[in-house]
C-alpha cells in the first residue's frame, strides 16, 4: 500500500470519527433540550 | 504488511453485504480522489485532523454546559436519569473514538515508516534495519534534486544564524560551497546490503574522526561524565538506526539523530555523515533554545520532508564541520565498538575516582534499567523512550544482532524482548 492510499485511508477514518462526534453531539443536543424543558417545568410548578 | 488491528468488540463489524457495499464505496472514494496530488491529500488530511480536534473540543464544551443545566434540575429522580444519559453519551463516544484512534495510530505508524515499495519486511512491527535504510536510500535517490534545494535552504539558515552570533567564517562558507558541489556530483545513497555489519561500521566512524581530526575523538553518546572530563566538544558521530530511540522510527526525530551511510555489501565505501546536529550548534555558539526554535532550521525542512530533512541536517552538519572524507577501510580495527568504548570510559572514570564513579555508574544503570522495564510493562504507547546509555548497547549490539540472527521476527514482541533482555542484564 503506498503513501497516498494510506492517506486516503486515514482521511476515511477521520471522516468516520467526525460523523461519530456529530452523532454524539446531536444526542447531547436532544438531552440538553429535555433538561431545559424539565427546568422550565420545574420553574412553572414553583 | 502488518494487518489492521482487530477489535474484539468492534461495533463496526459489518455483515458480508454491508462489507461489500462499503468496499465499493471506498473504492469509489479512492477513484474520485485519484486526481489528488499527494500534497493536496496531505493538506486535506491535516485539515480534517484539525476539524476532528475542534469537534471534540466543542463536544466537551457542550457536555459541560448540559451538565450545568442538569445540576439545576430540582426533581432528583429526573436529575439522576439525565446524568445517566449524559454519561452514556460521553462514554459511548469515548469508546468509539478510542477505537478509531487505535486505527489512526496504526496508519500513522505506517505513514511514518513510509514504506514506499511495500516490500519491507517488518520485524516486531517494524522494518528490519537494513531494509529500512535501503528504502530510505531509494527515496532519497529519487528526491535528490529536491533535497539539494532543501540543503541550500538549510545551509543558508545555518549561515544566517551563525553570522548573527558572529561565529561564521569564510572557511565555513567555502565548506558550504564544497558541500553543494559534492551534492551535485554524487548520489546521496547507495545501499544494497541486507547483511550489514553494524559493529564494524560503528567502529569505522570513530576511526574516521580520529584520522581526520588528528586527535582523540570520543564517538558515541554524550554522557555527563564526558562533560566532566571536558569531552563535550567533540564531534558527535552516531550510528543511528531504528533501535536508536526506543524502536519506533518516528522517535528518531525526537532525538535528532538519524542514519545516513553509504554501504555496499558489508563494506563501508564512503561514510560521509553520521552526526547529531546539536554539536554543530555548539561549535557555532548557538544555544539549545535557538536551534529548537520553530523559526530556525528545523521548521521549514520538517514541513516538507521529514526524512529528507533529517538526512540533510546530519549531512550538512558533518560537511560543514569539515569531518567528511573517505575513510581508509584497511585501517578499520575489528571488534565491538561500543564495548571497547565503554571499557575505555569506565577505565578513565575508575582512574580518576576508583570507587565512587564505578558505584555510581552501576547504580545508575541499575536504576535506569528498572525504570525502562517498568515503562515497557506499564506504558502501552508505541514510543517508550529509552535512555541513551542503555540504548547504545541495545542499538549497536543486542537488537541488530538478534534481528540478523533471526531471533526477532514479526511474531516477536519487541517489548517482551527488551524486558527479557534488560532483566537479564
Amino acid at each position: 500500500m503506498d503513501k497516498k492510499t494510506r492517506l486516503k485511508q486515514k482521511k476515511q477514518y477521520l471522516q468516520e470519527m467526525k460523523q461519530e462526534i456529530e452523532q454524539a453531539s446531536e444526542n447531547m443536543d436532544t438531552l440538553k433540550r429535555d433538561v431545559l424543558s424539565q427546568n422550565l417545568t420545574d420553574k412553572t410548578n414553583k | 504488511m502488518t494487518e489492521e488491528p482487530e477489535f474484539t468488540d468492534n461495533p463496526y463489524e459489518k455483515n458480508a453485504e454491508e462489507e461489500s457495499n462499503e468496499q465499493t464505496e471506498q473504492q469509489e472514494i479512492y477513484e474520485e480522489e485519484s486526481e489528488y496530488s499527494l500534497e493536496e491529500l496531505e493538506a486535506e488530511v491535516e485539515e480534517l485532523e484539525g476539524e476532528v480536534e475542534q469537534d471534540i473540543e466543542e463536544f466537551t464544551e457542550q457536555s459541560r454546559k448540559t451538565q450545568e443545566l442538569i445540576d439545576e434540575v430540582s426533581d432528583s429522580s429526573k436529575q439522576e436519569e439525565f446524568y445517566s444519559q449524559l454519561q452514556n453519551i460521553q462514554e459511548q463516544l469515548s469508546t468509539t473514538l478510542g477505537k478509531w484512534n487505535q486505527k489512526l495510530a496504526h496508519i500513522n505508524q505506517l505513514l511514518h515508516t513510509d514504506l514506499k515499495t511495500g516490500e519491507l519486511k517488518e520485524a516486531f512491527g517494524l522494518p528490519t534495519v537494513d531494509r529500512y535504510i535501503r528504502a530510505q536510500g531509494e527515496e532519497y535517490w529519487n528526491q535528490a534534486e529536491f533535497l539539494q534545494e532543501n540543503m541550500r535552504r538549510y545551509l543558508d539558515r545555518i549561515q544566517e544564524l551563525a553570522q548573527e552570533k558572529g561565529t561564521w567564517t569564510s572557511e565555513h562558507l567555502g565548506q558550504v560551497e564544497e558541500i553543494m558541489e559534492r551534492l551535485r556530483q554524487v548520489p546521496f545513497f547507495h545501499v544494497t546490503s541486507e547483511n550489514v555489519d553494524y559493529d564494524t561500521d560503528l567502529y569505522s566512524h570513530r576511526e574516521m574522526t580520529q584520522k581526520l581530526t588528528d586527535e582523540e575523538q570520543f564517538v558515541g553518546n554524550t554522557y555527563d561524565e564526558d562533560k566532566e572530563l571536558g569531552r563535550d566538544d567533540y564531534v558527535y558521530l552516531s550510528w543511528g538506526n531504528l533501535y536508536m530511540s526506543g524502536i519506533r522510527p518516528e522517535d528518531l526525530d525526537d532525538l535528532g539523530s538519524v542514519q545516513a551511510l553509504v554501504m555496499e555489501g558489508s563494506e563501508v565505501h564512503n561514510p560521509r555523515c553520521l552526526m547529531q546536529d546539536q554539536h554543530m550548534y555548539t561549535r557555532l555558539g548557538l544555544s539549545e533554545t535557538e536551534h529548537n526554535s520553530e523559526e530556525n532550521i528545523y521548521k521549514p525542512l520538517t514541513d516538507s520532508t521529514l526524512l529528507g530533512a533529517d538526512y540533510l541536517r546530519v549531512l550538512s552538519t558533518a560537511l560543514a564541520t569539515g569531518v567528511i572524507e573517505n575513510m581508509d577501510e584497511e585501517s578499520r580495527p575489528e571488534g565491538m565498538f561500543h564495548n571497547k568504548l565503554e571499557k575505555e570510559k569506565i577505565s578513565t572514570r575508575i582512574e580518576n575516582n576508583p570507587v565512587d564513579l564505578r558505584e555510581s555508574s552501576q547504580k545508575e544503570i541499575q536504576e535506569e534499567t528498572k525504570e525502562i522495564v517498568r515503562m515497557l510493562k506499564t506504558d502501552s504507547s508505541d514510543s517508550v523512550l529509552i535512555p541513551k546509555n542503555i540504548m547504545v548497547d541495545l542499538q549497536s549490539n543486542i537488537l541488530p544482532q538478534a534481528a540478523l540472527r533471526g531471533d526477532i521476527d514479526s511474531d516477536t514482541s519487541w517489548r517482551d524482548y527488551l524486558v527479557q533482555y534488560l532483566q537479564n542484564k
